[in-house]
């Protein structure tokens, strides 16, 4: 008889899933304020150092405000299409491409920022991932792309198991 | 008659399970709020115990061993507050025995004055003239000593139910993670990469770990909100047509495009 080895499964190239995602989401939040932190003030400094005269400072001050907002869609947007991943998605292993596997266009990128938004509506947008067939949340659904793990191999095939009885004993539930 | 049911002072008090809803129809809101209400309240209910269970055992403990006291001086000894802190707790602890002795004296007093009064109030009622509203305010008393002796018998059913559904649903779900763990091939690995990972840069390590427990969490937060949904779980991690297929897309240098995977 034939026995063929069952095929192997992995990781790679799976979709991500909530967790994962939240960790990198989170990373990269707080890689933004480290930035915002130091650009702002860097940017008062230039002000100061310059004297302005009030139409520069007023604009200036514009840009302040709106600096957040605009250096958090660059961030992102920007990573997204040059490597599709923001810094956060690389340490946590996963990548963002269109939902036919092609890389992520200025559209896709776009529509994907915006689109976190509304995600991020009573967060419903991102639980979506933990239900949806291909863990996609709404942003993802709106801009047509997939997350997916992009860190090396792994093989789940291969299950080592924990001894279900030493977990009874360790917990106290013979 | 079924368990539920008792005889409260001759009158057959009829509670069923799930006692509170009137009229005996089922509103399915109120339902999934009285359960979520009667597991709150049984988590409550043992938790406490659970903790004045452990709370008297170490109190018994320092009693049979008072050497234990001082076995551990603390870090803050010897400052010159001590004195006054010391006061403040002696005072304290003191105040609260004497606040509870005299509760319970108050109370006992207020219950035998309370006694003196309704003999009292007995016997100057016993007349042809006040013996109507005596009928009266008897009947009125006993409907309310009833309703009064419903409500703690709905009250000690609640807390049984409460009781019975946090162990269930605690030990259910410490189940449930004991299988998890011990099934899920992700957690496995994890446990399997902590012993045999050897070589490798400390951020790498810290990378690598990181982003395995969440892989491991990924599935398990699915799980969880699968099966509070009441959704059928998912036998496996979804089917992706890019399974295995290397990312090159965005690969930038030769290597890369080799490796075909981002390395931490």
């Amino acid at each position: 008889m034939n026995h063929e080895p069952a095929p192997r499964r992995t990781l790679y190239g799976q979709y991500a899933g909530f967790t994962t995602r939240m960790v990198a989401f989170v990373l990269d939040r707080l890689i933004v304020i480290g930035l915002l932190a130091v650009l702002v003030p860097a940017w008062r400094f230039v002000e100061d150092s310059f004297s302005l005269d009030l139409f520069t400072e007023v604009v200036g001050l514009s840009l302040v405000g709106a600096v957040p907002l605009v250096f958090e869609s660059l961030y992102n947007i920007g990573f997204w299409l040059v490597a599709g991943q923001t810094p956060g998605k690389r340490i946590m292993g996963v990548r963002v491409i269109r939902a036919d596997g092609r890389r992520v266009g200025l559209r896709n990128a776009i529509v994907r920022y915006w689109a976190y938004w509304i995600s991020t509506f009573l967060f419903l947008g991102f639980l979506w991932i933990l239900v949806d067939g291909r863990r996609r949340g709404w942003h993802d659904k709106l801009a047509g792309t997939v997350v997916i793990y992009s860190w090396p191999e792994v093989d789940l095939s291969a299950r080592p198991r924990v001894d279900r009885a030493w977990l009874q004993r360790l917990t106290g539930r013979e | 008659m079924t368990d539920a049911n008792r005889i409260v002072d001759g009158t057959a008090v009829v509670i069923e399970a799930g006692a509170g809803q009137e009229g005996g129809s089922r509103e399915p809101g109120v339902e999934d709020l009285q359960v979520l209400s009667r597991l709150l309240a049984g988590l409550l209910l043992l938790g406490g115990d659970e903790l004045m269970r452990r709370l008297q055992d170490l109190q018994r403990a320092i009693d049979a061993n008072p050497d234990l006291l001082w076995r551990d001086q603390g870090p803050d000894q010897g400052k010159a507050l001590d004195p006054v802190l010391d006061l403040v707790l002696g005072l304290y602890m003191r105040g609260q025995r004497r606040v509870v002795r005299g509760a319970r004296r108050g109370v006992g007093s207020s219950l035998q004055a309370a006694n003196w009064l309704l003999t009292k109030a007995d016997r100057w009622t016993d007349n042809r003239l006040a013996r109507p509203f005596r009928r009266r305010v008897a009947a009125r008393l006993g409907q309310a000593e009833k309703e009064v002796k419903r409500i703690r018998w709905e009250g000690r059913l609640e807390r049984q139910q409460s009781r019975l559904l946090a162990t269930a649903t605690v030990s259910q779900m410490i189940d449930d993670l004991m299988a998890y763990i011990s099934d899920d091939p992700e957690f496995n690995r994890v446990i399997q990469e902590q012993f045999g990972r050897q070589s490798k840069g400390v951020a790498s390590v810290f990378v690598d770990n990181a982003r395995t427990m969440t892989v491991a969490t990924d599935n398990l937060a699915e799980r969880v909100l699968r099966r509070l949904l009441r959704l059928t779980p998912r036998p496996a991690l979804p089917q992706s047509p890019f399974e295995g297929k290397p990312q090159t897309m965005y690969a930038l240098d030769p290597e890369s495009q080799a490796r075909g995977y981002d390395e931490p």
